[in-house]
């Protein structure tokens, strides 16, 4: 290196300075041009559409006193929200329902089969099931199915109730919960089923094998096939977890019935001490999720009922509190879950017989750069 | 060409593509240098947006105002760059082309070939600084920004720009020196 090393530097650094490649501003005009062209297209063909849609409407007007129902297997029996629907219209094979924020659609089929499509969903209506593009449905009755780009989700028994949902953004991750009976969850890439007891939650993202988080306790083996009907399968202690409801989930369909649990404790310092012992895990889970997300950064709650099982106290039922997720970070959430899951506890003590401790524990995520303080 | 004249910056804001050609031609090696910096190979494409939002809101810069048009175009273009900034760290080095050197005709081939080899030292230093001391280096060595408009830029204090720079400087000074100390010992150990 030279003596003058700061003026060196200069020169090397100005020798180095970029420069942009040749026909650089033409290409951005060219670029401002093809923009300006799409935008008039753009608003040509919403005058078309507007003038065709204008001459359909017409022609059904016309037709309609002449033309018995269009046919189809599904009917839509309740449509808030639902642009151009009204209850009572039968569905054809491939009609397109988008719901509105605030709006719910409900679907029949002869024979039982019902699916409930939530505010803020946009799926189409095949002959077996919808086919969801984004947002969630809730499945009823055994064979309703729901596909979407990553998986089939199929409720199984007589009475069931599968909550489906498909979240897009920042990639599109798939939740299937069993609130009543079960469900098969054939993913499509890496291609595996997974069989839902009542309970279980799996989450599926495209390449990713299912996690699943299995609800604890006695709950009956699967066999789809021969899945007993909700109301006779042995229920886990306390009935069912309680689903997960995202936000844009209105109350479509009734919960699982939970009894009331009775009065019980565990001393604050036992809970913890148990929580902290999966902080690392935790932390994993959270870099992991910044990894996808590197801006992430907020608080959730964590929801779980502590019960007495083989001498322990373990994790009956738990979910992220859907009213303080500031997150909204499926894939962490769950991997959040599965740790709580592993936690053991001292028993509850109860006044009498079975009880279990409901506990709420909040948690702060932020990421502090060590290196810049 | 650095500032554009009024009449043809008035053009500019009224429509005319001429005129905006003339804005983007004197300003895209500013832009491109940033973009470079902090974008590396993804610096055209950005580059280009950023002049395409320029053309959108080129009305609502004010002349008058605090900012040139200049540190405003920088402006769009380091929150066009920002949200790929902190992946484009190894990809930097490929988009600063030895191209960029301008050949030394005066020189002999020994020294044509130690100043292409600074040269390329020198961009893999550049590609291994943060972002904010990448951003820097642009703003500065690049464009002869004011340390007062690179902090209105950046947002943060003359302070903080002035050590920016001193710990960019000092960490390519320390990586050419570096370099050339460990070229000497393999020299010598032949």
């Amino acid at each position: 290196m030279p003596a003058d090393v700061d003026t060196y530097l200069d020169e090397l650094l100005r020798r180095a300075a970029p420069a942009a490649p040749a026909g650089f501003a033409p290409r951005v005009m060219a670029r401002l041009q093809a923009q300006a062209r799409d935008r008039r297209r753009r608003r040509l063909a919403a005058a078309a559409a507007s003038v065709l849609a204008c001459a359909a409407a017409t022609l059904v007007v016309l037709t309609r006193a002449h033309t018995p129902h269009p046919g189809g297997e599904w009917q839509l029996v309740e449509a808030r929200g639902v642009p151009g629907q009204r209850a009572g219209n039968w569905l054809p094979s491939q009609t397109s329902l988008s719901v509105d924020r605030h709006g719910l659609a409900r679907l029949a089929r002869a024979g039982g089969a019902e699916v409930a499509c939530a505010g803020g969903t946009s799926a189409r209506v095949a002959p077996d099931g919808v086919a969801l593009d984004q947002g969630a449905v809730r499945l009823h009755e055994d064979g309703t199915m729901a596909a979407t780009e990553l998986a089939r989700v199929t409720a199984l028994g007589a009475g069931a109730q599968v909550e489906v949902g498909l979240q897009r953004s920042p990639a599109p991750v798939l939740t299937a919960y069993a609130a009543r009976g079960g469900a098969r969850v054939e993913a499509f890439d890496p291609p595996s089923t997974t069989l839902l007891a009542q309970g279980d939650r799996t989450l599926l993202q495209r390449g990713r094998p299912a996690a699943t988080l299995r609800a604890s306790g006695p709950v009956a083996s699967i066999q789809p096939a021969s899945l007993p009907p909700a109301a006779t399968r042995v229920p886990a202690p306390g009935g069912a977890a309680p689903p997960r409801r995202s936000k844009r989930q209105t109350s479509a369909g009734e919960r699982a019935e939970t009894p009331a649990p009775r009065a019980a404790a565990i001393d604050k310092e036992s809970i913890h001490a148990a929580m902290q012992s999966i902080m690392n895990r935790v932390k994993e889970c959270y870099e992991e999720a910044r990894k996808r997300d590197p801006k992430l950064a907020g608080r959730l709650a964590i929801r779980f009922a502590i019960r007495a099982h083989d001498g322990q106290g373990r994790v009956d039922e738990g979910e992220i509190d859907p009213d303080l997720d500031e997150l909204q970070a499926p894939l962490m959430e769950q991997c959040v879950l599965n740790a709580v899951g592993q936690l053991t506890f001292p028993v509850p003590s109860c006044p009498q017989g079975d009880c279990s401790v409901q506990v709420t524990y909040p948690l702060q995520f932020e990421f502090v750069d060590l290196e810049k303080k | 060409m650095s500032e554009l004249d009024a009449a043809t910056l008035s053009a500019c804001r009224h429509g005319d593509a001429r005129a905006f050609e003339a804005l983007v031609r004197a300003h895209q090696d500013a832009v491109f240098a940033l973009c470079v910096a902090l974008a590396g190979a993804d610096a055209e494409d950005l580059a280009q947006e950023t002049f395409v939002r320029v053309h959108r809101s080129i009305r609502s810069f004010d002349p008058a105002g605090p900012a040139t048009l200049k540190t405003w175009i920088l402006r769009i273009a380091r929150h066009q760059c920002q949200d790929r900034a902190r992946a484009a760290r190894l990809r930097v080095e490929r988009a600063l082309a030895p191209g960029a050197e301008p050949p030394a005709t005066e020189q002999s081939p020994e020294e044509r070939a130690l100043a292409a080899d600074l040269g390329q030292r020198l961009r893999t230093a550049i590609a291994a600084l943060p972002e904010e001391q990448r951003a820097v280096i642009a703003l500065r060595e690049w464009n002869g920004l004011e340390y007062e408009a690179i902090a209105a830029l950046e947002g943060v204090p003359i302070g903080t720009v002035r050590s920016r720079l001193a710990r960019a400087r000092e960490a390519l000074r320390a990586a050419l020196a570096e370099d050339a100390a460990g070229r000497n010992q393999r020299a010598c150990g032949r």
